[in-house]
């Protein structure tokens, strides 16, 4: 009879346990149902976690909410589009040093393009201006000016040569009257003038250093 | 009192059972629809947009790609523009780590290009023509003089303006690359304007 009691004792205990475990089972099915993903491509629901995408060579592309970053094996940041850290649109291209060597972007909401050599100085670009007028401009290795393409603030189109101190040396340019190639010397001189002048004639001239006009015609 | 023991016995081992059914059921389950939110290895593709390790790929509803961000298939990063006809119109890449930006016409011909230069780095501007002779080109050239020149149907140039410290000069030339015109400084240091017979010889000079 002892056993029997035993028995019975241990049975109820297990019955009881047998419930609890099922009860259990249920509330972690409830949550799995709760929680379920479906596979296949993701939707457009939001997610605060990175979408990494890698490959076997160890390429890898991370996608978040600034934008989609590509990384090469070595880690380097290669290709960037989004929202950069200046929270402005941008499309940047880095060469294997990890050196971003081409940007296109919104620098204070104006267009631009720009190209950077190995030392990591602008060489070329390509923008509009605060007048939103466009302007092509080389720049040296010490990022000292050279050549523009661009409008004046009177918004005569204009080429301008620039010597290594970056002051002008040559430019071409035209209002609606006539154009004018004007060419200085390192002393700021204008030592030729062809085209047209402000009094409405067209000619041309060639002075000294001092500026005094050597020859001219007609 | 045995045969009630062995009734609770008998239910306990279906029940059991069942618990165990139930258990391996919601494994399966749970197995089958659980995903790491990443990283993941395999692209995702969203509509027409797919992302693969390489960067991403916009194709339109046809399924000609648009757009291709990413690192190409030389190992160089690029963005890449294309028609409707899937033909490759604007590029920004960097061309064995040189930044270049180039517009091609719908044959598929370079006709604008802004790039760096492979030996100096100097930035260049060209437009060429439909057989992608150059014909206009603004750049800093390798003895560093900013210089704008106009080139013929032949590639050759015909006209250029430059300028060094001491000055600036225009030349022009013929079709057989002659110097038939020369306005500004002379190495001399002096600034005038020459014109020139087929020769290259001055037949008219001032001052």
């Amino acid at each position: 009879m002892d056993s029997s009691t035993d028995i019975s004792a241990r049975i109820a205990r297990l019955e009881g346990s047998s419930r609890r475990d099922r009860l259990l089972g249920v509330a972690v099915l409830a949550l799995v149902f709760a929680t379920a993903q479906a596979p296949g491509p993701p939707t457009t629901t939001a997610t605060t976690v990175p979408i990494v995408v890698r490959d076997a060579t160890g390429v890898t592309a991370t996608l978040t909410a600034r934008g989609l970053t590509v990384r090469d094996p070595a880690g380097r940041v290669r290709s960037f589009v989004g929202i950069d850290e200046g929270n402005r649109p941008s499309v940047d291209l880095s060469d294997a040093t990890g050196q971003l060597r081409e940007s296109m972007y919104l620098l204070n909401e104006l267009p631009v393009l720009r190209q950077f050599d190995a030392a990591g100085k602008r060489r070329a670009e390509m923008r509009l201006d605060a007048t939103n007028d466009g302007e092509l401009l080389f720049s040296d290795p010490n990022e000292k000016l050279r050549l523009a393409l661009f409008r004046t603030k009177g918004g005569d189109p204009q080429l301008g040569l620039y010597g290594s101190d970056e002051k002008l040396r040559a430019y071409f340019s035209t209002d609606d009257a006539s154009p004018y190639l004007v060419m200085r010397d390192n002393g700021g001189t204008n030592r030729v003038y062809a085209g047209g002048y402000q009094d409405g004639s067209i000619g041309i001239d060639v002075r000294s250093a001092a500026n005094v006009v050597l020859w001219k015609a007609p | 009192m045995e045969a009630a023991l062995g009734s609770r016995l008998m239910r306990l081992e279906r029940s059991a059972r069942l618990d165990r059914a139930f258990f391996f059921g919601a494994l399966v389950f749970g197995l089958a629809t659980a995903q790491a939110p990443a990283p993941s290895n395999g692209p995702v593709t969203i509509g027409g947009a797919t992302i693969a390790s390489t960067g991403i790929v916009v194709k339109n509803t046809a399924g000609v790609t648009r757009l291709d961000l990413g690192i190409d298939r030389s190992g160089y990063p690029s963005l890449d523009e294309y028609d409707s006809g899937g033909a490759l119109r604007q590029s920004m890449y960097l061309l064995a780590e040189r930044p270049v930006f180039r517009q091609f016409d719908a044959a598929g011909k370079r006709r604008a290009e802004l790039f760096l230069g492979s030996d100096t780095q100097n930035g260049e501007y060209v437009i060429r023509d439909a057989t992608e002779t150059l014909r206009l080109a603004a750049f800093i050239g390798a003895q560093g003089l900013p210089e704008l020149s106009l080139y013929g149907s032949d590639g050759k140039a015909r006209a250029y303006l430059s300028a060094d410290d001491k000055g600036a000069y225009l030349v022009m030339k013929d079709a057989n690359a002659a110097s038939r015109v020369v306005l500004g400084g002379y190495t001399d240091g002096t600034f005038g304007l020459d014109v020139r017979n087929a020769a290259g010889t001055v037949v008219w000079k001032k001052p």
